[in-house]
């Protein structure tokens, strides 16, 4: 098993290299730089001399007047101190921005995750168990809708009609009031009021999806022999979907828990934008407008690490519970 | 490893492992009439797919979307620029019947609101514009649906175009993209699976682990990047390919992973080992034995990944960063009705989203009749 | 984790989460609960209802009477700022207290500095008839116009205390003219390339010296707020960064301390002087400047709202949404004019008002016509005026106006703003009505005869006009993606349909962001476009005079402004231009330099076009709650370069108690 952990370990390194690589190379592919961007703002602003001043003097304090390969090297190379550069438009160290922001990502992932194997699941079962009846029949046609649904088109329609309707202005993660004040309990509960729509948002694939799923599992084990037993034992209806069929259906969703890392980081990405969350997303979409090359890359590096990380995570439980894997 | 016969394997609706029949050959090798009361692989699974209600609807959803996406000219009442000053944020007209008149619509009468400055339109009964059918214009162009009068089904946007055209001529763009999209991956996929799970050893390697990169990627973000550098001073059609290339790329590698699974499980079969050995060349073994056993299995994973490529390019267009105007696509429709003022003023704008749902549901329907149809397991 | 389903654990954990779902389930749906009571903000008003008495804010006279703070007299100037209040919605004189909820698109806060980062010198007036006096109370010129001599108000302080002296113009001149720093003397100074020479006689004055008259220098003192910014340094402070006066030993630590946007330890002349910064600029929050030197008409020290906290959000989606939903007090701004509806119908509910100022514009946008055009044929088109006349003629402005601006604009040629103080006259505004409608009609026919009469009489195949070279006339039209300004990708589009049914080919060019203005003050262009809005054309002169390398002239704006290094010397109507332009910076009665101005207006309406209207005159948006009093019931919010709303000291706006007494926050 240790080998096994070990080997898959080894193997993800070279991985996240190559990615990073890449991640610079394709981020830097828009012509022109971070400079000429802001230029062309200051300008808009300004509209004289002044911009060009300052223009001059940031070239050079951020290096963008050197080659591609040195700017890469230094940055990786700090990278794995612990020091990701700086972004050029909130001129601060890469960071200080985002800690904050990918706890807040995973926040949201996981949380969306956990709803969906809350809702989905017992769904699933009820579904499976009232098989061809009417509910299921719905529940099925529910379910393929819910995986056909942009999620990010529900997106800004939620949180414009929970403004419209009930009065709740549940934009960003916080209120007014709570952004930027210590943690407290009352900020604990105000942010878990603002995550309702993200993570519904988010979920609705995934629960349509995993319902299935769990639906046909299900109905899989209940044909099957010792099933029959069990009735024949004289045991409830319930006990024997619950205790026996539901745990043995349940196996392959722990296993697509991994795999359900990159389309969640991916969708609340794009949520996020949409509801200009404090998350990863907005600000990876505006530094790669920016050309933000070392708040961009490591953006993307951390993503990627992520589901590097989450992908391992789900084998290293897979192998554990199917021995056949380890040996391969 | 885990991946390639991942979890999805073990569910019941997956795909099947193995496409052999108890000879051991690949089912389409058995060449057969329906005199001798033998069906085919292929005539079982038309078979088994008629049986499947949701799937033939499906099937017929689709293959009317794409008339309609393919006949734009025709169906759409309007050109999809077409620009009308007068009419701009029309509410969806309806038709009227009357025996005197027969199909018709009414004119719009609008009036400024003084203290919001909006245009306010109401019918105006006095104003009656019938609706001719197969309608020839001047331009020789031939119309399904034609009116003197604004006859504006769903609705106009803020230029006054026509929404209904505008999502007929969005199909276009946006039901294609998933077949190029798709297909370009299909064909890059297949072959590298392949050669990946024939020749095995360091080139399988190197595959795999460029696969493993690609897939480490979150997607959005990846597609975002590369969205971003598409230069902006390319037409529209050459984003539009862009796009394509651009979603393609991203999602061969899963594609390429099944593809290499299967090929991999067929090599250490008997009947290629006899090919072989009887002196078939790597070609041969690969296009007359190998693939044909893939064909089934490809196609229902093309099937469900068109969805995927379809959502692909409205999200990107969402952001901005896919189809840019004056093109129009179902994104770019979805992305003009993003705006707090557009979702409660004018909410008709968010109608495209309808055809998305219904053609990605359709694919998804399909795609999961497809996979049943083909699966062996089934009675 | 698959542990068994019958060990008490297992059963524990399910339990435990079933429940911590209920709850965080039932948590959620409550809605808006109440919030906790006492805010900083009720502890900060509940003091100051009391009445006009009080000559500072409570907050402050704690301190002064804990000994923190010098008393009131000691921390105004001998002859304080008197706030002007001659403007419609100038209520009273208000109580002190409460804090100001608003938010900022960029990090760097510039939106806000046109709000309250405005302490110079001299000021523009709010109603922009001309200047008046800032933190300096007068200033003269010396007979020839050669000198100007400028007097402070003695007393100033920064915000820490510290005296505000000549000292500190002297310390920023003595950085411009430091190669290692990136300070250059500014463009304003040099006469024929000569930058002035700055004396200090005393705490108090400033001399500055040119090598010729240079009138306009009070001008561009007061204009922006960029050029007060730079020469409103605390060198008290910055001496410690200075290289030669400390043990750094270059510019860069200094540089970074020396944003005032950024470093909540700097001193400033700021109404409000910044407190938190949070990384990033995504939390900005700025409180009262116990030193500030501006007081009401009853002596009573400005500003009277005791903080600010602005918020980045870059989404306009949410900026909207926070407006409706009523958290933002008062909002210059940042709100479109697509969603004017929507903000009036949310009136009621978010409990505010929504102004309508002015943005003067004189068009949304411009269309430029590139005089130096990189392609020799279409130069030498460009500079054929029947050319330009053809062009404007196949712009269709009504329905630019109706399309991309709903039709609440006017459709006109491009003008600056018709309040701009050269037309203040009858005469002035005759002369532009005369601009607005010159070259300003939509007749197809017409610009296909001008064409004609040109020569361009060849059509190929497809009917484009062939050029005298032979290839087709072709016109690449620069324009932003609709994402970065759908109003102007629109336009683009319409007024590429009419230019095609004159013949032309229009290749539609959207370059991203930065390159679209790169290619335009590069001169890479033949048609582009740009907003254009100006109020005073002396210190911003480009719409008319080309005198930088922008707009539609940036070959020979480039010649200009390097001295005649680089770009291309102008000829023929732009010559005529700058020599007016340099008579104007040599004149010294304002009433010859306002003629100079409509001398080259009538240039522009017999030779030009030289850029194409639109739709003009588009309302700006001012977003005010109730209960937020003195913001002006109307204003002209457009061009910077006047520095609106700081003109109308919004350290007098003030929040009344009764109303807000149901606010929360």
């Amino acid at each position: 098993m240790t080998t096994y952990i070990i080997h898959r370990i080894l193997m993800a390194i070279p991985t996240l290299i190559a990615i990073s690589i890449v991640s610079f190379i394709i981020i830097q592919l828009p012509k022109g730089d971070y400079l000429d961007r802001r230029i062309q703002e200051l300008e808009e602003q300004y509209g004289d001399s002044s911009s060009m001043e300052m223009a001059a003097e940031l070239r050079q304090r951020y290096g963008l007047d050197k080659s591609m390969p040195q700017r890469y090297l230094s940055w990786i190379t700090g990278f794995v101190q612990g020091n990701f550069g700086d972004s050029f438009r909130y001129e601060v160290e890469v960071n200080q921005l985002i800690w904050d922001r990918i706890g807040f990502t995973l926040l949201i992932s996981i949380g969306s995750l956990f709803f969906t194997y809350i809702i989905a699941v017992p769904v699933g079962i009820y579904s499976a168990t009232h098989q061809y009846k009417f509910s299921d029949n719905l529940l099925t046609l529910l379910s393929f809708v819910g995986m056909s649904i942009p999620a990010f088109l529900l997106a800004l329609t939620l949180m414009v009609f929970a403004f419209e309707l009930f009065g709740l202005p549940l934009f960003g993660l916080f209120s007014s009031y709570y952004e930027g004040a210590p943690w407290t309990v009352g900020k604990l509960g105000d942010l878990i009021q603002h995550l309702w729509i993200p993570v519904i948002v988010l979920g609705l694939n995934g629960t349509a999806g995993l319902m299935r799923i769990m639906r046909g599992n299900l109905l899989d084990v209940l044909g099957q022999p010792f099933i029959q037993t069990a009735r024949a034992k004289g045991l409830k209806e319930w006990v024997v979907v619950v205790k026996h069929a539901v745990r043995l259906a349940i196996n392959p969703l722990v296993s697509i828990l991994g795999m359900s890392l990159p389309t969640i980081l991916s969708g609340a990405a794009i949520v996020s934008i949409v509801l200009g969350l404090p998350t990863v997303g907005p600000l990876l979409l505006r530094s790669l407008l920016d050309e933000d090359i070392y708040l961009a890359g490591t953006l993307i590096m951390l993503l990627s690490s992520l589901l590097v990380i989450g992908n391992l995570l789900s084998d290293i439980a897979l192998a554990w519970v199917d021995p056949r894997i380890r040996y391969e | 490893m885990s991946n390639s016969s991942g979890p999805l394997a073990r569910t019941r609706s997956s795909d099947p492992d193995n496409n052999t029949d108890n000879t051991g050959l690949p089912f389409d090798s058995v060449v057969e009439s329906d005199e001798l009361g033998y069906l085919s692989y292929r005539q079982l699974i038309w078979k088994r797919l008629r049986k499947n209600q949701m799937g033939i609807t499906a099937a017929i959803i689709l293959l009317i979307s794409y008339m309609i996406a393919l006949g734009a000219n025709f169906f759409a009442p309007y050109h999809y620029n077409q620009i009308q000053m007068r009419y701009r944020h029309v509410p969806p007209q309806k038709f009227r019947f009357s025996l005197r008149h027969g199909l018709h619509v009414y004119g719009l009468k609008s009036v400024r609101t003084p203290e919001t400055r909006e245009l306010v339109f109401t019918p105006d009964e006095i104003k009656i514009f019938p609706v001719r059918f197969l309608y020839r214009d001047n331009q020789n162009g031939l119309h399904l649906l034609s009116s003197d009068g604004p006859m504006f089904l769903l609705g106009t946007d803020r230029m006054g175009r026509d929404l209904l055209s505008r999502i007929i001529y969005g199909a276009r763009v946006s039901m294609t993209v998933g077949l190029a999209g798709v297909f370009i991956s299909l064909i890059f996929g297949s072959i590298l699976g392949t050669i990946s799970g024939y020749f095995g050893g360091w080139t399988d390697t190197l595959i795999q682990r460029a696969i493993e990169i690609l897939l480490a990627f979150p997607s959005i973000p990846l597609w975002m990047a590369l969205g971003a550098a598409l230069p902006a001073e390319w037409s529209s059609v050459a984003i539009y390919f862009g796009i394509t290339v651009i979603l393609a790329l991203v999602s061969w590698g899963g594609l390429a992973r099944q593809v290499r699974g299967k090929v991999m499980a067929y090599r250490e079969l008997d009947f290629v080992k006899a090919a072989e050995a009887a002196g078939a060349s790597h070609w041969h073994v690969i296009t007359r034995h190998l693939m044909p056993g893939s064909y089934s299995h490809i196609i229902v994973i093309a099937t469900l990944a068109i969805p995927g490529m379809i959502l692909g390019e409205t999200a990107l267009s969402f952001l901005g960063l896919g189809i840019r105007p004056p093109m129009t696509s179902w994104g770019v429709l979805l992305e003009e009705a993003q705006r707090v003022t557009v979702l409660l003023h004018y909410p008709w704008l968010i109608l495209p989203a309808i055809p998305v749902l219904v053609v990605v549901m359709s694919f998804n329907f399909l795609g999961d009749a497809l996979r049943d149809a083909t699966d062996p397991y089934a009675d | 984790m698959i542990s068994r389903p019958n060990h008490p654990t297992h059963k524990l954990a399910v339990t435990i989460s079933l429940f911590s779902m209920l709850a965080l389930v039932w948590w959620g749906c409550s809605g808006q609960q109440s919030t906790p009571a006492i805010p900083s903000d009720t502890q900060l008003r509940s003091s100051t209802s009391a009445g006009l008495e009080a000559k500072e804010a409570s907050m402050l006279t704690q301190k002064v009477a804990d000994g923190e703070l010098p008393p009131l007299e000691e921390r105004l100037p001998e002859n304080p700022l008197v706030a002007k209040t001659d403007y419609d919605g100038y209520e009273k004189p208000g109580s002190y207290g409460g804090q100001w909820h608003r938010f900022h698109d960029h990090p760097e806060l510039g939106t806000w500095k046109m709000t309250a980062g405005y302490a110079p010198l001299i000021r523009w007036r709010f109603d922009c008839t001309g200047l008046e006096p800032g933190t300096a109370e007068a200033w003269e010129f010396s007979q020839d116009g050669a000198a100007l001599t400028i007097h402070l108000r003695k007393g100033i302080r920064w915000s820490d205390g510290h005296p505000f002296t000549s000292a500190s113009f002297a310390f920023y001149y003595d950085l411009c003219l430091d190669d290692r720093h990136s300070y250059s003397p500014p463009v304003w100074c040099l006469v024929d390339g000569k930058p002035m020479t700055v004396e200090t006689p005393d705490e108090y004055t400033i001399v500055m010296k040119f090598s010729g008259p240079n009138w306009l220098v009070p001008l561009w003192l007061a204009t922006g707020f960029w050029h007060s910014e730079k020469y409103n340094i605390p060198q008290h402070y910055m001496v410690q960064f200075h290289p030669d006066h400390s043990a750094y030993n270059n510019f860069s630590e200094f540089e970074k301390k020396n944003k005032n946007h950024v470093n909540i330890e700097r001193p400033t002349l700021w109404p409000w002087k910044l407190v938190k910064y949070e990384k990033g600029g995504f939390q900005v929050e700025l409180e009262r400047n116990p030193y500030y030197y501006v007081v009401d008409e009853l002596g009573r020290q400005l500003p009277y709202i005791d903080r600010i906290k602005s918020r980045l959000v870059p989404d306009p989606q949410v900026r909207v949404l926070k407006i409706l939903a009523g958290e933002i007090d008062c909002q210059f701004r940042g709100m479109q004019l697509q969603d004017f509806a929507l903000y009036k119908k949310g009136e009621q509910r978010g409990n505010y008002t929504v102004r309508e100022w002015e943005s003067t514009a004189g068009a949304q946008p411009a269309i430029l016509l590139n005089w130096t055009d990189p392609d020799p044929v279409l130069r030498q088109l460009m500079r054929q005026q029947k050319f330009r006349q053809a062009l404007a003629l196949g712009v269709d402005r009504e329905k630019c106006n109706e399309i991309a601006w709903r039709g609440l604009l006017q459709p006109q040629a491009a003008t600056v703003s018709q309040e701009g103080w050269h037309f203040a006259d009858q005469a002035g505004q005759e002369l532009f009505e005369e601009w607005k409608k010159a070259d300003a009609d939509f007749d197809i026919s017409r610009g296909n005869q001008l064409l004609d009469e040109l020569g361009l009489t060849q059509r190929n195949k497809r009917g484009i006009r062939l050029r005298e070279d032979g290839q087709p006339l072709q016109i690449v039209m620069d324009m932003p993606s609709s994402n970065l300004n759908r109003q102007e990708n629109d336009i683009g589009l319409i007024i590429a349909d009419g230019w095609r049914e004159m013949g032309l080919e229009v290749i539609l060019n959207t370059p991203p962001g930065a390159e679209l203005s790169l290619r335009r003050n590069l001169g890479k262009f033949t048609v582009s476009m740009h907003g254009e809005a100006e109020m005073d054309l002396f210190t911003y002169p480009d719409w008319v005079f080309p005198t930088l390398a922008k707009y539609w002239h940036p070959r020979v704006g480039k010649w200009y402004e390097t001295g005649g290094e680089e770009g291309e010397p102008p000829t023929g109507p732009l010559k005529e231009l700058l020599d007016l332009y340099d008579a104007i910076k040599k004149e010294k009665d304002l009433q010859k330099r306002h003629q100079y101005v409509r001398d080259a207006v009538q240039i522009h309406i017999d030779q030009g076009p030289f850029h194409l209207g639109t739709a003009a005159r588009s309302p700006s948006l001012v977003m005010v709650k109730k209960g937020f009093h003195n913001v002006p019931d109307n204003g002209i919010l457009g061009p910077w370069a006047i520095v609106t709303p700081a003109t109308s000291y919004p350290e007098q706006y003030f929040i009344s108690d009764v109303d807000r007494s149901s606010e929360v926050k």
